[in-house]
């Protein structure tokens, strides 16, 4: 009898209805009786000390409720994994670092009123270059860093510096393997800050009863997350604390840590109760919240005349800016992996988050894999180069597989990168078109990547039973678009065997689902997919079992499908779900069961810290994804303008749940990668305020930036044995390929090397006036 | 100074009481509750707040109140008939453009336009036509099928 299946299937977005009717709500469309509205006051210095603050003018505006500064507030530390923030601050450590807040009947009154704060500051000497501010002496941002509380293994400090985290790998003797080499080659990365550029700003309203609970509804991808950083920066136990996500208009990473709700939660307690909205304009966004970090790197790669890589030395400078937020998460996470998908027995890391005194960067779409694939695999192709081997066969021979320990000491289960590499490099065909028109080159280029996730972050899932034999699931994933509810809904119907117009995903409320940390790390398949499973499962059982109450029939002779429990032997003999829903009677009356709740949880049992001097473990990360990617380009020599004409790239996913939605993943991250490859970046003047905190000076990529096609492959060879039906993660991936694989092109096209981002115009006639016709940096 | 304005609204006439000088956007989200159309960024530089105005596509952010005066206006919330997704809603979902959705409305309303001046476009004119409209999502290649594919339900 064939049931019908879920997974694997292209299932539409569950909740696509709402969304093309416009009727989705998202945080800035929520409107309460008697809200008020809420405007940040910012510092307008990169560093300084607040002397004196004059309110008098600001509380004249009609329409103001409440005006709170770090004065009203108590200096209560909180931060995403390092303590560092308080809600308020005297000492401002970027411009826009929030000083206070203004609520008031209107959101022109509130801005007119924090506009009337006069702030005296004494301006203090800043620092925005993280390699200067990783030497200074002088200029400390963080005096106190060294009492700041935070995560082990994310906090490991160096006191009197600017230096939050400090990640070391050390495998085998890189310096005997640099000596051993025949050929060592050295670059120089710069990467600057760039926007996630979420098209929804950020936005929340937040209340408290008169009973001290304070509700909270925002746009955010870990409402647990945000909870305890509330709990900590408001001083309020985490049962009073309500957390709901709306909808979320784009996350990308920008929309990982608590940030505005802190802040609107902290004057809401001055508003009489009253429902307090913030809703930050694209300006102040941009201005004043997040970015990914900038990054200056250091790569020395040694290989042998045979084309094996024996010893690579790297040194990342993170760019945190004024907080550490993820920055310290980044250091740690993208410098383990920073090394590449390569087989290599000497590896020295160093990787540091250094703080500086710019806007605060958090996590970004893949942190760090774009930035350190676009150098490493520019080393790659200039080694190729070097000892005449083919680019696609040079990587081939020192992939990683799996088997290998990669950089960590972590042995791979799961790892299709060859094939990624095989596949890419057959679609792509072997001929490049070159075209030498108008002065127009063409050429083309590959890169691979890996990328880690996470394994210290437990979900929970409940799944109930309703009356009328319906299912609904409390997800602790929340859906920022990648389409985790209908994954979610699509494992949950074929575990429970019942179709999926009878399952309705949930939103996350922190009171009543399961706790699930965030949607970061592409890791919401692997881990909610596994505890989605469990729940189903749970559930499962116990309707069987109430199954076998009601039929009289063996529990091992009974099955689900169709959302019925029926008799595997005498299959006309079946009950619906429903009838089991509030439990079973008895002869006499009695009632068994009762409401049915299923519960899963995930955790990675085997899983592993790093060590702090070596940097290995034996699983520090529940799962490794790989991809690769060719880009084809043409420039054009006279204008130095780039166009990506294709890309063909191929993901190494496990288990594609639902290919659609894995393949616009893929197209997403790509065209994202391509914005930040060839145009994207914050623009930071010296007194460190930013200058294109706009749409039209800030450019992002248009449908017109996209290349002519888009080949997306999910490659399913490798199915990790611990993923829902193998299923790994892609989300970040999709971003880490682009920029490496269209420097490579360039370099082909047109014989130079560029090693900053972004591939401006201006850069390439540069380096084409240079004529040094390699490694032009 | 807030006065009535009388137009034309997803095909009903409305009056109300609002500033000339508020924007469009402004208007249909805080006067007449219509919160389909968003706001990405108030400068005209991301087309999420895309409508239909006198039979162009605008962006809401830009165009002053007094011009809604006597006009005909349609938003997301109009485009769904007797419980049916407009084609271009269902091609929107056939083709896996929406991800986060956030741009989807404007989105919609721009394409709607675009076809109906230009029923069949070609590749180019599809690029010309949405270029003013930002998606950070998809990659834009969901959204150009969601485009054809709507071309062919229309001809339907
Ligand atoms: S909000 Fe109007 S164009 Fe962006
Ligand atoms: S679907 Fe998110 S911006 Fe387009």
């Amino acid at each position: 009898m064939s049931v019908k299946k879920y997974v694997g299937e292209n299932i539409t977005d569950v909740r696509s209805v709402n969304k093309v009717t416009g009727a989705t709500q998202y945080a800035a469309d929520i409107n309460l009786p008697g809200m008020l509205y809420a405007v940040m006051i910012r510092s307008e210095y990169a560093h300084a000390v607040v002397k004196d603050i004059d309110l008098s003018e600001a509380l004249k505006v009609e329409g103001v409720v409440a005006i709170v500064t770090y004065k009203d507030f108590p200096e209560l530390h909180f931060g995403t994994y390092v303590h560092d923030q308080v809600a308020f601050t005297e000492h401002p450590k970027y411009v826009g670092d929030p000083i206070g807040a203004a609520a008031a009947e209107t959101e022109e009154a509130a801005e007119k009123a924090a506009s009337l704060v006069r702030i005296k500051y004494e301006v203090l000497p800043h620092i925005l270059n993280p390699e200067e501010a990783f030497k200074s002496k002088e200029i400390i941002i963080h005096p106190n860093m060294h009492t700041y509380k935070g995560y082990a293994g994310f906090f490991n400090f160096k006191k009197g510096t600017n230096i939050p985290n400090h990640l070391k790998v050390r495998k085998g003797d890189v310096e005997k393997g640099f000596a051993e080499a025949d050929y060592v080659v050295e670059s120089r990365i710069t990467i600057p800050p760039i926007y996630h550029g979420n098209i929804e700003t950020h936005a929340c309203v937040c209340k408290y009863d008169p009973d001290g609970r304070l509700t909270v509804q925002s746009t955010t991808q870990g409402p647990f997350l945000l909870r305890e950083m509330l709990s900590t920066a408001i001083g309020l136990p985490m049962n009073r604390i309500t957390v709901v996500h709306t909808a979320v208009g784009g996350g990308f990473g920008g929309k990982i840590s608590g940030n505005i709700e802190i802040r609107a939660a902290a004057i809401a307690q001055k508003c009489e109760y009253r429902p307090v909205k913030m809703v930050l304009s694209r300006r102040e966004e941009w201005e004043t919240v997040y970015t990914r970090q900038a990054l200056v790197g250091y790569y020395k790669t040694g290989v042998s005349k045979d084309g094996k890589i024996i010893a690579r030395k790297v040194t990342l400078y993170w760019d945190a800016g004024a907080y550490a937020d993820y920055e310290v998460s980044v250091a740690r996470s993208a410098g383990y992996m920073s090394a590449g998908p390569y087989d290599i027995p000497n590896i020295w890391i160093d990787s540091y988050a250094i703080y500086t005194n710019k806007l605060v960067a958090t996590a970004y779409r893949g942190f760090g894999c774009s930035e350190t694939t676009f150098c490493y695999e520019q080393d790659m192709d200039i080694i190729a180069d070097k000892f005449g081997l083919d680019p696609v066969k040079f990587r081939l021979k020192n992939a990683l597989e799996r088997g290998m320990e990669n950089a960590t000491g972590q042995r791979l289960r799961s790892c299709a990168l060859k094939d990624c590499i095989n596949l890419v490099n057959e679609k792509a065909g072997r001929e490049t078109k070159k075209s030498e028109n108008d002065g127009i080159k063409r050429g083309r280029g590959i890169a691979v990547m890996h990328k880690f996730t996470v394994h210290t972050v437990p979900t929970a899932d409940i799944v109930k039973l309703n009356e009328d034999g319906t299912i609904t699931l409390e997800t602790s994933a929340v859906d920022i678009g990648q389409g985790s509810n209908t994954v979610m809904a699509q494992i949950l119907a074929d575990v429970l065997g019942i179709g999926i117009d009878k399952i309705t995903v949930v939103p996350i409320n922190t009171d009543y689902s399961g706790y699930g940390w965030q949607t970061a790390a592409s890791s919401k398949t692997f881990f909610n997919g596994n505890s989605t499973i469990r729940a189903g499962l749970d559930l499962r059982r116990k309707i069987l079992h109430y199954g076998s109450m009601v039929l009289h029939i063996p529990e091992s002779d009974l099955a689900t499908r169709d959302g019925k429990i029926y008799s595997l032997s005498d299959p006309d003999k079946s009950i619906p779900f429903s009838a089991v829903s509030l439990g079973v009677f008895n002869e006499e009356g009695g009632q068994y069961g009762g409401p049915v709740i299923g519960y899963g949880v995930f955790t990675v049992e085997d899983g592993s810290f790093l060590d702090t001097e070596t940097g290995q473990g034996r699983k520090p990360s529940a799962f490794w994804m790989f991809a690769a990617m060719i880009a084809e380009v043409e420039v054009n020599t006279e204008t130095g303008n780039i166009r990506v004409v294709r890309f063909v790239s191929a993901n190494d996913v496990g288990k594609a749940i639902n290919p659609k939605m894995v393949q616009g993943q893929i197209n997403g991250g790509a065209i994202q990668g391509l914005g930040s490859a060839l145009f994207e970046e914050v623009l930071i003047n010296r007194e460190g305020k930013v200058m294109n905190a706009n749409m039209h000076d800030y450019k992002m990529p248009t449908i017109g930036d996209c290349p002519d096609e888009m080949i997306s492959i999910p490659v399913e060879t490798q199915p990790h044995p611990d993923g829902p039906f193998g299923a790994k993660g892609v989300g970040e991936p999709a971003m880490a390929c682009p920029a490496a694989a269209i420097a490579n092109a360039v370099a082909d096209a047109l014989g130079v090397r560029i090693y900053s981002m972004p591939l401006t115009p201006e850069k390439i006639l540069d380096a084409l006036e240079k004529k040094s016709p390699k490694e032009v940096r | 100074m807030k006065r009535d304005i009388k137009c034309t609204i997803n095909g009903r006439q409305r009056t109300f009481y609002a500033d000339p000088c508020a924007s469009v956007l402004d208007v249909l989200r805080d006067v007449l509750h219509l919160m389909g159309t968003k706001e990405g960024c108030g400068t005209g530089d991301c087309g999420a707040c895309t409508i239909i105005w006198n039979g162009k596509a605008v962006n809401s952010c830009l165009l002053l109140a007094n011009r809604m005066e006597n006009a005909e206006i349609w938003t997301i919330e109009g485009l769904m008939k007797d419980g049916e997704l407009h084609p271009i809603q269902q091609a929107f979902i056939e083709a896996g453009a929406t991800q986060c959705g956030f741009c989807n409305p404007g989105f919609i309303m721009r394409i709607k336009a675009m076809l109906e001046e230009n029923p069949d476009p070609t590749d180019e004119e599809i690029t010309q036509g949405l270029v003013g409209n930002i998606c950070r999502c998809t990659g834009y290649k969901a959204i150009r099928d969601a485009v054809k594919i709507a071309v062919k339900k229309q001809r339907r």
